[in-house]
């Protein structure tokens, strides 16, 4: 009887400490569901309007996961260290997770190590050097660089159908230590069957490696640095006096930029009456770009040049779904710490002058905050 | 409740809207009716009229322009160059507003795609307030297209500004159609990563409804802007009426198992404390149950129970006095006993011997009679010792050796006795007339009828600290069947007299010197029998006889 009695006691005890355990538990989850994960956003210059999308959709993301965004304030890296130095430090301040795009994707496999080692990692834009991530402790969101590449030559050949034989093409990269560069050039140069000789200089605005790739892949083009620490303007308007060519191909927003503002400088010579430029002049008697220009771009900026003719085409990676799924990625990451990360590759469309007012292109492009 | 808030939310926002929009259609009327119709667009410019309406609503809005009916810009404020390339004709506000002349339309919100400005590299999201106008060229009326391109952002601030207020109910606004013209995700709808059921919202009239939307229940508000046709629309996820319910309902069960938890625990330290005292009495009586008389009752705790504690240890206490008195009694019984079943032997034996004096005087063998009385009346000596009980090895044996002289003669040697005695055993005590019973038993039942000569020996050793006295007859022996039972009081042994005698004898020695001690009966059939005494070697001297004298070998 009094075993009995003991029982029904124990187990009252034992039903009352389970109903304590689950609704503590219950409590605390409905709490953590708010909890305040800190989300560093590490890029370069990342107060310029280039990153205008990526932040909208990297903060809607923290919005929509209640999680705090720091969109680390940045100016240009002076190399991958300086870069690699700010996570670090972001992390030491209590970032639970990095969002970035890296500057160079090469010898990053030990800083990708001890980075993932400490938060959680989420690298967008461009694949890097990394060990092999069985644990999925970070993931590579970006567009298929090979492809935007490829867009670009497409866009070339589809103006020049008869061939690009006569014509001179450059290309103008911010750098090229990036696979995403190393990618897009790859596209390009796939596309438009480049052989030795075909494409006479490419600019390298900045970093330090890409010399090897590009004279490999074309022997005869002249490679030109900013040994000189110029303005990227500068020193593609002396090349391009220099060595005028008929197409340039930007890599990015930056040199996109830098080569439509080219055309800028042309305008001025023009009517200061200087000879430094051959001038090309249309039915009105108006001039017009002595340069086809392409690339890939993402600031209002480009999308001005490309509505002024600047720009014949512009490949535009959907950024705001980058930073979107970069910080929606991390947050789940943080919420389920054994779950794997897994890479994602992110659309990106052709703009033209003749589309990029349409109903769907206009939502594309031109982010509301804009 | 949260419906109700909806609801009045809901009609505030919708005024706000209602109000701006009326106010873009008098900032329009202001323009057609009080600028343009007055004016002669042959000989006067429209421009500064517009400029100053501008200056004076530009909060609102982005832009004034009049165009001609084939898109040609007559006059803008803030003045500006029209794009090349803006195709004014075929952008859908131009249309629409020729579609239905007399109406003003508002479009979607879009990029404005009309002027260039070479300093400036914004980009507008506008909504367009379009209609169409007759223009005065000299008297001849011409169609034109009055455009008030209104801030998008001063929708999108109000639209902003309610949906900060809870972050799961959200308000978005759609044309009479379905298109969007406002969500708080609008980004995500437009990448696919969140979606909105714009066309069954379109379709609701003003009022509140449930609907199942992806899986998710939740009750929809829907409020029609006036003139536009467009839907504002409030969005609460059910799940969202009960999330703070939710928390509440496990605070409450929390806090409701500690409570019983706690009247548990509170409850048991009563009982405990309660009944501890009675726990330690009930243990220290089934101490007392399991056999150990001799332990105490657990007196303590309160004062009934200490009160209990206390009688039941008197009780105890009690019970163990009487027992004590029955074991003494019961003792003092069976002494008794035994002292009446060794009187029961004494006559007949004095009587036989007697018998065999008066046979012998009668027979003139005087020396022989003589003889009997001596060792008879030796015999009585020991018998007697003073009325000691324990006597020396040395008396034990003499006592045993008279009666085996007397009974020499009354069987007239027809056995022989034999003595092998240690000298050093002589010295210990024993219990008087324990071997004197064996000799009997070893004549009568053993050697007495015997055709050949029978043969007594009696053996005395010691071994270590015991005593052994061996009486061996070569007689019958004893069946082996019997063998087992002689010492017992079973009635197997059929005892007739010889049994009895044994019995005697090996219970006085249990008795006196412990269970370990008394009778080893060895016997074969026609072989004869062996009763060893055993005995512990208590030296004789006075203090161990009194000592046994008393109580036995221990006590």
């Amino acid at each position: 009887m009094a075993k009995n009695r003991s029982r029904i006691i124990l187990a009252v005890i034992a039903a009352l400490i389970l109903s304590i355990v689950i609704s503590t538990y219950a409590l605390v989850k409905s709490s953590a569901e708010n909890e305040d994960y800190t989300i560093s956003v590490v890029v370069e210059d990342s107060q310029s309007e280039r990153w205008n999308s990526f932040r909208l959709g990297a903060e809607s993301a923290a919005t929509d996961r209640g999680v705090m965004i720091d969109f680390v304030n940045t100016s240009g890296f002076s190399g991958a260290e300086e870069e690699l130095s700010i996570i670090d430090k972001q992390i030491q301040n209590g970032a639970d997770a990095i969002v970035t795009e890296l500057i160079k994707s090469g010898g990053t496999a030990d800083n990708i190590k001890d980075i993932s080692g400490k938060a959680v990692l989420a690298l967008t834009g461009t694949g890097v050097e990394t060990d092999v991530d069985i644990e999925g402790k970070f993931a590579t969101i970006a567009p298929d660089n090979y492809q935007i590449g490829r867009a670009l030559g497409n866009e070339v050949l589809l103006r020049h159908q008869t061939g690009l034989s006569d014509l001179r093409i450059g290309i103008v990269a911010k750098r090229m230590d990036t696979y995403s560069s190393v990618d897009k050039v790859t596209g390009i140069f796939d596309t438009l069957e480049v052989q030795n000789g075909n494409v006479n200089w490419c600019i390298i605005l900045g970093g330090e490696d890409g010399d090897d790739f590009l004279k490999n892949r074309a022997g005869g083009m002249q490679i030109f640095r900013n040994d000189l620490q110029e303005a990227s303007l500068s020193l593609i308007k002396k090349i391009y006096r220099d060595n005028p060519v008929d197409i340039i191909v930007a890599l990015d927003d930056d040199s996109l930029q830098a080569a439509a503002e080219l055309f800028g400088e042309i305008e001025n010579a023009y009517e200061s009456n200087s000879t430094a430029y051959t001038y090309k002049l249309g039915e009105n008697g108006k001039l017009l770009p002595s340069y086809e220009l392409y690339g890939e771009g993402t600031s209002i900026r480009n999308i001005s040049y490309l509505d002024r003719g600047r720009i014949i085409s512009m490949i535009v990676p959907n950024e705001f779904s980058m930073g979107y799924i970069a910080v929606e990625k991390a947050v789940s990451k943080l919420d389920h710490k054994l779950t794997s990360m897994k890479d994602d590759i992110v659309e990106y469309r052709v703009i033209n002058q003749e589309n990029m007012f349409k109903d769907d292109i206009q939502k594309y492009l031109f982010t509301t905050m804009q | 409740m949260m419906t109700d808030n909806s609801l009045l939310m809901l009609a505030r926002t919708t005024d706000s809207i209602e109000d701006y929009l009326r106010r873009m259609r008098r900032i329009s009327d202001a323009m057609y009716y009080d600028v343009i119709k007055d004016m002669d667009f042959e000989s006067e410019d429209i421009s500064t009229e517009m400029s100053l309406l501008y200056e004076a609503n530009k909060d609102n809005l982005v832009s004034f322009a009049l165009f001609a009916s084939n898109g040609d810009l007559i006059s803008a404020a803030p003045i500006a160059l029209k794009k090349d390339n803006a195709q004014v004709p075929e952008q859908s506000w131009f249309s629409t507003a020729f579609a239905n002349l007399e109406n003003l339309h508002f479009s979607t919100p879009h990029v404005q795609n009309l002027f260039i400005d070479e300093t400036d590299y914004r980009y507008h999201w506008v909504i367009s307030l379009s209609r169409a106008v007759e223009l005065n060229y000299g008297g001849k009326p011409r169609m034109g297209v009055l455009l008030v391109d209104m801030n998008y952002q001063t929708i999108q601030q109000m639209m902003e500004s309610v949906n900060k207020l809870n972050s799961d109910q959200y308000v978005y606004l759609i044309t009479g159609n379905g298109q969007l013209i406002y969500h708080p995700k609008a980004e995500q709808i437009s990448l696919g990563i969140h979606n909105e059921n714009f066309a069954q919202a379109a379709g609701y009239d003003d009022g509140v409804y449930e609907e199942n939307f992806e899986g998710e229940k939740r009750i929809v508000v829907v409020d029609t802007v006036s003139y536009t046709g467009w839907k504002l629309v409030s969005v609460t996820p059910i799940k969202n009426f009960y999330l703070g319910m939710q928390s509440t309902r496990y605070f409450v069960i929390l806090v409701a198992a500690l409570t019983a938890l706690a009247m548990i625990f509170m409850n048991q330290m009563v009982t405990w404390k309660v009944t501890q005292p009675l726990r330690k009495l009930n243990e220290s009586i089934k101490t007392i149950e399991a056999g150990k008389t001799d332990s105490a009752i657990y007196i303590g705790g309160t004062t009934e129970v200490e009160h209990l504690g206390r009688t039941l240890q008197r009780s105890l206490d009690e019970i163990n006095r009487l027992m004590k008195d029955i074991v003494i009694e019961q003792e003092e019984k069976r002494k008794s006993e035994l002292d009446a079943l060794q009187s029961q032997i004494n006559p007949h034996f004095l009587y036989n011997t007697l018998d065999s004096i008066v046979w012998m005087i009668e027979g003139e063998h005087y020396e022989e009679a003589v003889f009997m009385i001596t060792q008879l009346a030796s015999l009585f000596r020991v018998s007697l010792s003073k009325g000691r009980t324990i006597i020396p090895i040395e008396d034990e044996l003499r006592h045993a050796e008279n009666y085996m002289n007397i009974q020499k003669v009354r069987f007239k040697n027809a056995f022989t006795v034999n003595y092998d005695i240690e000298p050093e055993i002589k010295e210990c005590l024993t219990v008087k007339l324990i071997v004197q019973p064996l000799l009997e038993n070893a004549i009568y039942y053993g050697v007495k009828n015997m055709d050949e000569d029978g043969e007594i020996t009696v053996k005395g050793y010691k071994d270590g600290e015991d005593i052994f006295i061996e009486v061996i007859d070569n007689g019958y022996g004893i069946p082996s069947e019997k063998l087992p039972y002689i010492l017992t009081e079973d009635k197997r042994a059929s005892k007739n007299g010889s049994g009895v005698g044994l019995i005697n004898v090996h219970k006085r020695i249990q008795l006196r010197f412990g269970e370990e001690y008394g009778l080893k009966i060895e016997s074969e059939p026609d072989e004869g029998t062996k009763v060893t005494i055993h005995l512990p070697a208590i030296p004789a001297t006075e203090e161990n006889r009194e000592r046994l004298e008393k109580g036995g070998a221990n006590g």
